[in-house]
Order: C-alpha cells, then structure tokens, then sequence
C-alpha cells in the first residue's frame, strides 16, 4: 500500500537534492535548474495531498505554481543573458562584487 | 490672625528680592527696605502675641500643600503657639535691632546693599524654620539658613579666610544635616507603619503619643535628627565652624552666631520634644554631648586673644547648655535659657562691635581703659557680662541655674561639668571685660562712643538681658513632656558662690594685675598650647578630608576612569566596531555561500522547531 | 500491486534524474536529465489520479521551460564545469551535510504529524472538474497569474534589450538578443 507518507518522503528527497544543487553549483544557469527541481517538489507533495484527501484544492495550486514558475524561468533566463553580457562569465564564484 | 503670620514669613523675603533685583545700587534705600521689612515683622509678630494671648493661646496652624506626592503631603504652612509666638518675638524683635545697628556699622562697606539683601534672606530663612509646620519645610528652610550663613560670613569675599570661612559653615552643618534627613526619611516611614505617613508636627506628635514601640528605631531616629542640632547648634564633634564664622561682620555675627541661627538647633529639639522623650537612651547621649561641649567650649575661651573669638566659644558653651537641658529632660529650660542667651550673647556681640568700630582692632591686648571713653557700651556690656555669668538678679541667673537644678537631680555628673563649666564662663568673660574697659590702655589712637543708632540697641537689649529673669518664661514655656523643676536652695547659692568667686579672681588678675598666676605660668603653657590649638580638632579634619577624602575621591576617579569610561563606555564601542568588522565577511558577494547560509538557516530553525516540539 | 511497482520504478526514476542533474559536468545533460525528471513526474502524477496536471507539467515544464533551457545553454555555449578547487569541498562537505540534516528532520516532521488521510480518497482529477474550480473558487487568483505572465514577458523583453543609443529601435524589431558579443557596460 502507498501511503501519503511514501509521496511526501519522495517530495523530501527531491527538495534536499535541490537544495544542495543550489549549494554546489557554480553555473548561474544550473542554479536555477536545482531551483526548479525545488519547485517540483512542493508540486508533488501539493498533488499527493490533494489525492489523500480528496480535495482538488491541491491541484489547482499546482496549476498556479507552474505559471509562476514559467515567468520566473523566463526573468532568470533574460537576467542570465545579461549577465553574461556584462562579464563574458557565468561563473558565480567570479561575480562578487557585492563583497565587502 | 494666621494672615499676620504669613505677612511675618514673607515681608524679609520681599525686602531681600527687591533689593537683589532693584536696589543694589542704592544704599540708602536698601537698608531702610530691610530694616522697615523686619521692623513691621517684629510689629506684626507682636500683634499676633497680644491677640493670641487675649485667646488664651490656642494652637493656630494652617498649610498649604506644595507638593502632593502618592502617600505623602509635602506641605508649608505657619504654625502659631507659645513657642513659635516667643521665638518670633525673639528673632524679628532682636534681628530688628541688628539691622538698625548695621546700618551704622557696615557705612562705607562696599557691599552695603548686599550685606541687607542676604540679612533679609536669612530673616526670611529663620522664620521659616520657625513657624515650621512639619519636618519637610524644617529641613528646607534649614538648608536656607545654611546658605544664608555662607554669604554672610563671607560677606567679604576677597579676604581669603572668609570665604574658606563661609565655605567651613557651610560644609560642616551639611555634614550633620545629611543625618537630619536620613532621619526624618526614617520618620516618615515609621510613621507610615504606625497608620499614617506625615511629617507634619501636630500629626505625629499626636500618632506618636498613644505609646508606640519601635524603641531601637525610634532612638535611631532621634539621634539621626539630633546629628543636624549637631551641625546647625555647633556642637562636638561639629563645632569647629563657628568660631572661624567670626570672620564674617559683628552685627552678623550677633545675629546669627549668637541670637538665631545656632539656636535653631535647640528650636528643633523643643519643636520635636514629642518624639525625643520616647527615647531616653537618645536623651542621655544628648545630654552628654551637650555637656561635653559646654566644658571644652568653656576651656577654649580661657586663651583667646581675640575678643570675638572668646564670645563665639562662649556661644558654643551656652548651647551646651542648652542641648544638655533639652537631654536632661526639659525643653522649657533649654528654650528659657535660649531666651535669655538671645538677649545678652546678642548684647555682647554688638557691644564688642562697637569696640572694634572704635579702636579698629579685634585684640583684648590692644584694648584697655575703656570705661572712661566709651560709658555706654561699658555699662550695657557690664551687664551682659553679669547675665551670662548668672549673676543674681540678671536674666542669664535664672535660666542658668533651672537647668542646674535640673542636672542635680536627674544626672549628677553632668551637674559638675555644669557647674564647673559656669566657673569657667565667669572666670574668662571677667577676663574679657576687665582687660577690655578696666585694665591699662594700650591704644594710641583716642576712642569715642559710638553713635546712637548703634548705642540705642545695645540699652534695649540691656534692659531685657537684665529684667529678663522676672517675665515669668519658664512656666510660659513649660510643655507637659518636661520635667518639673523645683528650687533647690544649695544649688542657687552654690553656683552664685562659684559666679562671684570667678569673678573676683578675674578682676585680681586682670584688672588689678596681681601676678597670682605667675606660679602656674610653667604648668599652663603646654595646656594653653594645647588649647589654643582648639585640642587640635581642626588638625584632625584636615588630615581626615586630606589623607582619608581626598583618597577615596582618588579612588573614585580611577574607577569612573577605567572602568566606566574605558570599561563600559569605550569598551561597548570597540565592541561594537570588532564585531561590526568581523560580521562584514559574512558579505562574502558569491550566491554559493548565500544559498548555503540560507539552507543552513532553515535547517536549524526547523532543527530547533522539533526539539521544542 | 500494480501502484506499488509503477511508484516504485518511477520513484527511483525521478530521484536518479535529479541527482544526475545535480551531479553531471556537463550542463546540457543536466537539462535533459531534468527533463526525464519531468517526465516521471507526470507518470507519478498520472498514478495519484491527477490527469490534467499531468499533461500540462509536461507540457509546460518538459516542453516550454525546459527548452529554454536548452537554448539558453546552446546560446551561451556554456561549456563543462571546471574541477572543483578547495573551496568548492568545502560547500559540497558542508552542503552535504545541511542536506542530510534537512533530510532527518522531513523524516521526524512526516512521522510526527501522520495523518488519517493515508488511504487516498475518490477523486476525479479530469480537466472538467479542475475547470470548475478554477473558474469558481479560485477565479481571482486565475486572473492575477495572467496579469503576471504578462509582466513576465515584458520583463523578459525589457531586460534582454541591448542598450545602445540610436540602435533601441532596430532591437525592438528583431526581438532577440545578440549574445555572445562583449558589451562594454
């Protein structure tokens, strides 16, 4: 038998490898990459519930989540691009001028 | 009738603002201000008496509320019975004469008009103390007198020893008046454990008289009050200011030095007597100091070349006196004997200035032969000096000799000190009088009597220093917490027997210059040495605030140096700027490091989330 | 039985995918392997009875997002990440270890609030009833995502303009951006 448990400890691992995608990579663009897997995380814990409880409440969210993410994707890409363009890197341990 | 009080309280304060604000220039007008001001004082004081006699002297009282705290009335208000009426008289009545006689004394001063401002604030100031309703405004008016005191005996300023002078006054009273207050602040919380927290008079005497317990607190707090009669009435270990305050100018020193001020010490004690009597363990260490300071004051005045010198120790003995009746138990003998020192200590002081004025020394040794030239101030001194000596029939004979009565019977040792300290009074007060007006004259510049409006006072208070004894005062004053005092026969004739003998060695001695001390002379010298030294109590302070003040001031300034300033101060920033400067490499601008920092966040906060669950 | 196997496979399907997206060198294997990702999801979606999610996170996720991706990876001509240096340990060290954490305390959370709901519940999720929910109950919420994609695709537009006086119009017509080309900025 699967039980909710199943799907939300799947949820779990996928957003822990997200996180430490997030942490280890250094391409600006693969960062983003990790942060849709996160996204895709919460969607499916979202959609499990929804089963389990009988609610398309959850479904709907999934819906909503996925257009934000889309616009998300398409601003992070254009900033990408223009990152690129100012320092020909899109190696994130080089852009620091934020430093102290 | 209570609106002439207030008008009584008020008129020298007025006189003093304008002549601060307005008139500092005109002499003239200054002084006629003040003296007019204390002058209608005195009219409506006696006005007050007569009406209040015709009542039968009932207790008037009336506040008014200046402060109102959560449990506490801080009230100022005129209290009128038979012993603020008799102290009233006292002080605007005598006072009135000395601000006539400064007239003529203080001409040609430079400070003229300053000199009448600050006597108008301490006519103002004593009043104040006077028809005190309650502690609060006692201690407030105390302090006034305190800083009336200052500008007066440093009047003038530019001589150095007067300003240290003033500034002694004022610093050795302060010493006894932070006793006062730790006292009265004890008081009021006692009187709040006891079912109502006042400070006023009536009140407490009344809360305090259905027998209330609290013996060790209550002597504590008699004490604490006791340790501002120390400051104000100068005595030991608080009495080296006065003497010094005789820088300050004579009429000055008459009236505060002599007549009011000091007395005001004495004042509390009868005002508060209610509370005093449930202690009796306070009352005998009170009676001793007082006795103490009668005797050592007396031994002190024996070697003083200076004439007001002698009189100021002279004072210090006789508010012994006082504070020892007021121990002994009976405040209507120290009050009686307050009286009758207003009368001929202020009597003698004037006299004294009108010698000065004369001679323009204040030297006994310089002086001589006095009678002769200046008739008035001799016989009108002549009869200070019996008065204060106790001489039958003067004033000063029978105020004396109640609280001698009153030593043997309650406290025979004290009686001896008393009775040896009056030997001693009229052995240097005839010294005094004798080099003075009887003995060869060592001036060189001829002397004249004094003008009239300096001699006219001087007959006034001799007149009242010398009926003074027959106004019947004593049973006047008499409360019903004082011990009564019967005549004892052997009593009066002994100390009048010691009075006369003193008298008649003094005039051997010093007016005919029999050599009768000459065999003494080699035993005397080192005691002289020592008295003349004031038993080296000055030497004592000044090595206190030197080594032990001074010291601890140091140790002080260390402390607020390096640990409040450096330490705290200094520290919080350094602290501040070290942690700022290691906290900025959290800044480390790379996206890596922030998204693991914020993983890291979430982690532990749901790590600590789940402990707490 | 058959649920047991198909979450089961495609489980561990997704779970490998993504560790390969995280792990790989090579950035545009990474984007596939999200794809394949994308892919089981949908399959694991299909099994909890969710239809029309389904098909539009494939569509949307695998055949918009994701492209871009490509694109953006093939226009940048991103090439292989380097060999990690020291500090790079560290973050995988340390990175490894908050992961790990995260993980324990999902554990512990999912055990500790263990709901009844664990036998799944009728549900219909066709496309016709999540439509009428959509523009019932959660209407406002529809309408304002609109309004974002919106401000997503003038963003995405503004944002990508060359700024170069006297050249704005000329980019307005194109449309696309020239990278690859150094500005001076």
């Amino acid at each position: 038998m699967i039980t909710l448990n199943h799907y939300l400890i799947l949820s779990g691992c996928l957003f822990a490898v997200g996180m430490y995608g997030i942490m280890t990579r250094r391409n600006a663009l693969l960062i983003l990459l990790s942060v849709e897997l996160l996204l895709n995380a919460a969607n499916l814990s979202f959609v499990a519930y929804a089963r389990y409880r009988g609610d398309l409440t959850g479904q709907v969210f999934v819906f909503f989540t996925m257009v934000v993410a889309a616009c998300e994707v398409a601003i992070g890409l254009a900033v990408a691009i223009l990152l690129f363009r100012t320092r020909e890197t899109l190696n994130t341990d080089e852009i620091n001028t934020l430093k102290w | 009738m209570l609106a002439l009080g207030w008008l009584v309280l008020f008129l020298p304060l007025l006189a003093c603002l304008v002549i601060a604000g307005v008139t500092l220039k005109h002499e003239k007008i200054s002084s006629w201000l003040a003296c007019g001001a204390l002058a209608l004082s005195f009219l409506f004081s006696v006005i007050l008496f007569i009406g209040l006699a015709a009542q039968g002297f009932p207790t008037l009282q009336s506040a008014v509320t200046v402060l109102p705290l959560e449990h506490l009335r801080l009230e100022f208000g005129v209290l009128l019975d038979r012993l603020s009426l008799i102290m009233l008289l006292v002080v605007t009545g005598i006072g009135s004469g000395i601000f006539f006689y400064s007239t003529a004394y203080m001409k040609n001063d430079k400070g003229y008009s300053r000199y009448f401002a600050s006597l108008s604030l301490f006519a103002f100031s004593m009043l104040g103390i006077v028809v005190s309703t309650n502690f609060f405004q006692t201690f407030i008016f105390w302090e006034l007198v305190g800083v009336s005191s200052y500008l007066l005996i440093g009047h003038w300023y530019q001589k150095d020893e007067a300003a240290d002078a003033g500034k002694k006054a004022f610093i050795t009273t302060r010493v006894g008046d932070v006793g006062f207050l730790i006292g009265i602040l004890l008081l009021s919380s006692l009187a709040a454990a006891l079912g109502k927290q006042t400070l006023d008079f009536q009140a407490l005497s009344e809360l305090l008289g259905h027998g209330a317990g609290h013996e060790s607190m209550l002597t504590a707090i008699c004490l604490l009050v006791f340790c501002g009669v120390l400051g104000k009435s100068a005595q030991f270990p608080l009495h080296v200011w006065l003497p010094d305050a005789m820088e300050g100018p004579t009429p000055v020193s008459a009236l505060i030095h002599a007549a009011t001020m000091v007395a005001a010490g004495v004042y509390l004690l009868a005002r508060t007597y209610f509370l005093f009597v449930l202690s009796p363990s306070a009352l005998s260490i009170i009676a001793g100091i007082g006795g103490f300071t009668a005797l050592i004051a007396a031994t002190m005045a024996l070697v003083q070349p200076d004439i007001k010198k002698i009189l100021a120790y002279s004072t210090l003995s006789q508010l012994g006196y006082m504070v020892m009746a007021a121990g002994l138990g009976s405040s209507s003998a120290a009050m009686y004997h307050l009286v009758t020192h207003a009368f001929f200590k202020a009597l003698l002081f004037l006299g004294a200035g009108s010698v000065i004025h004369a001679l323009h020394t204040q030297s006994i040794w310089e002086m001589g032969g006095l009678f002769r030239k200046m008739p008035v101030t001799a016989w009108t001194f002549l009869a200070g000096f019996l008065a204060l000596a106790g001489v039958y029939p003067l004033s000063g004979f029978f105020s004396k000799d109640e609280i001698l009565t009153l030593a043997f019977t309650v406290n025979r040792p004290l009686f001896w000190i008393g009775a040896g300290t009056a030997f001693l009074t009229a052995f240097y007060m005839g010294r005094l009088f004798f080099t003075v007006f009887l003995s060869e004259p060592k001036w060189e510049k001829e002397p004249h009597e004094s003008p009239r409006v300096m001699t006219v006072p001087l007959v006034l208070l001799a007149f009242f220093a010398s009926i003074g004894g027959f106004l019947g005062l004593g049973t006047f004053l008499h409360s019903h917490y004082d011990l009564p005092i019967a005549w004892n026969f052997s009593v009066v004739v002994g100390s009048l027997a010691l009075s006369l003998t003193a008298i008649l060695l003094s005039y051997l001695i010093y007016a005919l210059d029999i050599p009768l001390l000459k065999p003494f002379e080699k035993l005397f010298s080192p005691a002289s040495g020592l008295l003349l030294k004031k038993y080296y109590m000055d030497d004592l302070y000044d090595a206190l605030v030197k080594h032990v003040q001074q010291n601890f001031a140091g140790l002080c300034d260390l402390f607020e140096r390096v640990v409040v300033v450096k330490g705290m101060v200094n520290g919080t920033a350094g602290l501040t700027g070290w942690a700022g400067d290691r906290l900025r490499r959290l800044q480390t601008g790379k996206v890596q490091f922030y998204a693991f920092a914020f993983s890291a966040g979430v982690t532990l906060i749901t790590l600590f989330w789940i402990v707490l669950r | 039985m058959n649920e047991v196997i198909f979450f089961y496979s495609f489980a561990g399907l997704t779970l490998l995918a993504a560790l390969y997206v995280v792990l790989t060198k090579n950035p545009t294997y990474a984007v596939l392997s999200l794809v394949a990702a994308m892919f089981s999801l949908a399959i694991l979606f299909v099994l909890l009875h969710a239809y029309f999610i389904a098909v539009v996170h494939v569509l949307v996720y695998a055949g918009a997002i994701l492209v871009l991706f490509l694109f953006v990876v093939m226009l940048l001509g991103v090439g292989k990440e380097e060999t990690p240096g020291k500090s790079q340990r560290l973050y995988r060290i340390f990175g490894g270890l908050v992961v790990t954490g995260f993980l324990l305390e999902i554990g512990i959370i999912i055990k500790a609030v263990s709901s009844s709901a664990q036998s799944p519940a009728a549900l219909s999720g066709t496309i016709e009833e999540v439509g009428k929910l959509l523009f019932t109950e959660y209407f406002l919420p529809f309408e304002i995502t609109s309004v974002l994609l919106l401000v997503g695709i003038i963003g995405a537009v503004v944002l990508s303009k060359k700024e170069e006086p006297g050249r704005s119009k000329q980019m307005q017509a194109e449309g696309q951006p020239r990278s690859g080309q150094a500005e001076d900025l």
